[in-house]
């Protein structure tokens, strides 16, 4: 009988626990019939096997949610938030009375008829901003159920057990393949050796747990704290793959739940005022993991009201814990991180979800005790993010293997961009002694890791491997290695203290064959390499401008009567011509030339001194011409229009070092479109209106008729185009601003 | 109490260690060397599925190098850490007789950082060494 409840139990668990995850999206989506078949299963199981042993207060309960659940399945009756929230709160209860009888508690005593009530409840609209923990209930973060409990060491044990038995495993191969064995025998080492490999898969993961469970967990807290204080929070988790150690997830376990209370409770605001400060009513709360080298960082953002710093420290002050002088002494982190200190909180009101005594400073203790580091970032108004950085040790890394001189080493994969075999597309050239490459274009620093270590090294370069290296700060170096030997996920454990001083080695793994591979700190090698972050940051802005020079466009380059240098795109330019003094005609303030029987206007004769002739150059634009007079001096350049700058009001690029103005054709043509700008400020006179000239308009400003006017919203946030009988053309940020215009310019011209 | 001692010879010469402390003996195998690693760390070595930093006991001790001669290791854990002592030979287990006596001598700077004291045997006067401070010693003295 007792092994049958214990059954009992575990099974309850393990529903419960797998359906965690889906009742939140249920709640979403109560029509969903999959997710409300499987509610129903557990209700069903439940009561069935409640009959069996005795449980009458649980078999009625599940009982009444069964009978609830079966008509909605049998469409008798429709979902509503009434129901949901009373077949959460029964799920809840199971749960509790679950726990209760595997402590061996009697259960008999309690009433759920509040419950079941709840649950025969058809349609009360208003039931929906009830929440679904009810006062009684003092403890709305449910423990999650686990099903096994195990002491790590006896799993240490058989996970090294397997480790053990697969190098004996590998002897025994080697030895098989060397004799000529016996079919039979050898087939049924095959067995043995695939039996022996799914074990130690599955012993690898034994220890794992991926962190996605963990924050799944706090879904129903999340919602049910909100519910509480009347919050609306939107959640998203991101926890990608990564896996971390049992014991560092159950370590992590309350700090991670305590900050999410304090983002919820203390951070995200009220509906209310939410859209007071123009904000979503729903708050953000994203709990996010990544793996970054030898760490994995979990972040926790919400986009409440941020944290006061200032208000922080005069707290500090005021409590004692830091002098007014070192206070001002912090930085913005320092003073944030002042949170921390035990006995101060700025929660206005202690609540009774923060306020229990496990604070910040408990908080960032346990998270210290994994070998974690804690940051905090906030922006008073904007949100607040908790970066809590756990050390991977003992932690699975994808990890790739190098040969160097001989040995083996490895090297966290996230860290590897891409590998490169020397030769073919790669050159190698020394710049001021250290050794670069050249990877398509690109040029970076290159570190021989044999070298490095003073190991021999393949001589044949053309042999070598090149592993392209992507640092946290985006930097990116190539490290010379003899070959690659493998992809695998290995098992990181902690080298000796005396091998993690050299800040080489981030950790030693265990290969198939039994050897040691050291783990390397790319970090480190990068110091000991000499390549700092200086020229790191200098070496990858260098490798942009070479990246950019394929992005180079013919431009016709020529001087102009007013002195400035100008260009403007060959495809642009249709032929250039000598036109005498005489023919050039004025009319209208404007001077013209007549071209292949049509009158063109020129543009260019500012600052002219008198001459018989000049070179004129016919431009087409847009299906117009337009004539420009040069100086002489007409070349053809290649002008990398990434260095193309609005600055100034005017576009202008560099050639050659020197700034060269782009010829807007627009702003040339009085028959352009016309514009009238909002006001002229600093961001009229250098963004928007480089925008709307690039766009084919001409900027007019007066009591003129334009054709299209901009207004903007006081705040800055948002741009109108109005056109020219009132009609709100188009409404945007300035990105769309710009993608409108030229629009609205193309279609004017055609 | 057991006062068991290890008796290993390290560059001809022999010293003890408290048994107690000692998890295994072990022939060394390969020893997968850890470039621009700290003296006396010799590199890595595996115990089935442990790894081992192995700890060159002469050059601990700052004894003439023993040029490969380190065909054994004591293995022990330090704080958590498994190391392999790497020394020529190992005697024997024998007990104590009577209770450690402090040096009276001025030792060589490599015995001094390790030693305990002298401790008498049935073959003789032995040195013990104090593991913590053989395999540590001179990653403290750097960090002091």
């Amino acid at each position: 009988m007792d092994d049958l409840i214990t059954e009992f139990i575990a099974e309850s668990r393990e529903m419960l626990q797998a359906l965690e995850r889906g009742l939140v999206a249920w709640e979403r989506d109560p029509g969903d019939r999959e997710r409300l078949s499987e509610i129903f299963r557990f209700v069903h199981t439940v009561k069935g096997n409640c009959g069996f042993f005795d449980l009458p207060r649980l078999e009625a309960l599940a009982h009444a949610a069964e009978d609830a659940l079966g008509d909605v399945r049998a469409d008798k009756r429709a979902i509503d938030s009434g129901l949901v929230n009373a077949v959460l709160a029964v799920l809840d209860r199971i749960g509790e009375m679950v726990e209760a009888v595997a402590a061996g508690e009697d259960i008999s005593g309690g009433d759920d008829s509040d419950l079941i009530a709840r649950l025969s409840v058809v349609e009360q609209k208003e039931v929906a901003a009830q929440p679904a923990a009810t006062p009684a209930k003092a403890a709305p973060a449910r423990e999650p159920f686990r099903s096994v409990r195990l002491p790590t060491s006896l799993v240490d044990r058989v996970m090294s057990g397997v480790s053990d038995m697969i190098l004996v495993r590998n002897e025994l191969e080697r030895q098989l393949r060397h004799s000529d064995g016996d079919p039979a025998l050898i087939a049924n080492f095959g067995r043995l050796s695939s039996l022996l490999s799914e074990m130690q898969a599955a012993m690898a993961r034994v220890r794992m747990q991926p962190i996605g469970t963990l924050f799944d967990g706090y879904q129903r807290m999340i919602r049910d704290l909100a519910a509480e204080l009347g919050k609306q929070v939107e959640v998203e988790i991101e926890s990608g793959q990564v896996e971390l150690d049992r014991e560092m997830i159950e370590l992590l376990r309350d700090p991670l739940l305590h900050v999410i209370r304090n983002a919820i409770d203390h951070g995200i605001e009220a509906p209310a005022e939410r859209q007071a400060a123009g904000k979503r009513p729903q708050g953000r709360l994203m709990l996010s993991a990544r793996q970054t080298g030898n760490e994995i960082r979990i972040a926790i953002l919400d986009d409440g009201r941020g944290i006061d710093a200032d208000k922080v420290v005069a707290r500090a002050i005021e409590r004692g814990i830091v002098t007014a002088e070192q206070a001002a002494r912090m930085d913005a982190a320092q003073k944030l991180m002042l949170i921390c200190e035990p006995g101060l909180s700025t929660a206005r009101e202690v609540t009774a979800i923060s306020g229990r005594g496990v604070g910040m400073d408990v908080v960032r203790a346990s998270i210290e005790r994994t070998g974690g580091k804690l940051r905090i970032a906030s922006t008073p108004g904007e949100g607040t993010r908790f970066l809590l950085d756990v050390p991977l040790t003992l932690s699975i890394v994808p990890s790739i293997t190098v040969e160097a001189g001989g040995q083996v080493f490895a090297l966290p994969r996230s860290y590897v961009r891409e590998i490169v075999r020397n030769g073919r597309d790669v050159e190698v050239e020394p710049i001021g002694g250290v050794r670069h490459v050249l990877v398509r274009g690109e040029l970076y620093p290159c570190l021989g890791l044999g070298d490095l270590f003073g190991l021999p090294c393949q001589s044949d370069p053309d042999r070598q491997v090149l592993v392209m290296v992507t640092m946290i700060d985006g930097s990116v170096f190539a490290l010379c290695v003899d070959d690659i030997a493998d992809h695998c996920d290995l098992v990181i454990r902690p080298v000796a203290p005396q091998v993690i001083a050299t800040g080489l080695y981030v950790g030693v793994a265990q290969l198939n064959d039994g050897k040691p591979a050291l783990m390397l700190d790319l970090v480190g090698l990068a110091q000991l390499g000499g390549i700092s972050a200086d020229k790191q940051a200098r070496i990858t802005s260098q490798s942009q401008a070479a990246v950019e020079e394929h992005e180079l466009t013919q431009m016709i380059v020529f001087m102009g009567f007013d002195g400035i240098r100008r260009a403007l795109p060959l495809g642009q330019v249709e032929r250039l011509i000598e036109v005498a003094a005489v023919e050039i005609g004025q009319g209208g303030g404007q001077a013209h030339i007549v071209f292949e029987e049509a009158i063109v206007p020129l543009h260019g004769l500012a600052g002219a001194h008198q001459a018989d002739s000049f070179d004129v150059l016919v431009l087409t634009d847009r299906g117009r011409r337009i004539a420009y007079a040069t100086a002489g001096t007409v070349d053809t350049a290649d002008i990398d229009l990434a260095t193309v700058s609005l600055a100034t009001g005017r576009s202008l690029a560099l050639l050659d070092g020197q700034s060269i103005e782009l010829l807007d054709l627009a702003s040339l043509d009085s028959k352009a479109p016309t514009c009238r700008l909002p006001g002229d400020d600093a961001w009229t006179r250098e963004f928007l209106r480089p925008l709307v000239e690039s766009a084919g308009y001409r900027v007019v400003d007066g009591p003129d008729t334009a054709d299209l006017e901009i207004t903007r919203e006081a705040d800055g946030s948002e741009c109108r185009l109005v056109g020219p009988s009132g009609e709100v053309v188009a409404s945007a940020d300035a990105a769309a601003l710009r993608a409108a215009l030229q629009t609205a310019s193309l279609r004017r011209a055609s | 109490m057991n006062n068991d001692l290890l008796i290993a010879r390290v560059a001809g010469q022999r010293i003890a260690m408290a048994a107690t402390e000692v998890q295994s003996v072990i022939e060394l195998g390969e020893i997968v060397p850890v470039p621009l690693a700290p003296q006396p760390v010799a590199g890595l070595a595996t115990q089935r599925s442990r790894t081992l930093t192995v700890i060159d006991v002469a050059q601990a001790l700052e004894l003439p190098v023993s040029d490969g001669n380190a065909r054994f290791a004591v293995v022990v854990e330090i704080e958590g850490v498994g190391y392999a002592l790497a020394v020529e030979a190992v005697e024997n287990v024998i007990p104590a007789q009577g209770e450690v006596q402090p040096v009276k001598v001025k030792l060589a700077p490599g015995w001094a950082r390790s030693a305990v004291g002298m401790v008498d045997t049935d073959i003789g006067t032995v040195l013990q060494v104090d593991l913590t401070r053989l395999v540590c010693g001179q990653l403290q003295q750097k960090a002091a």
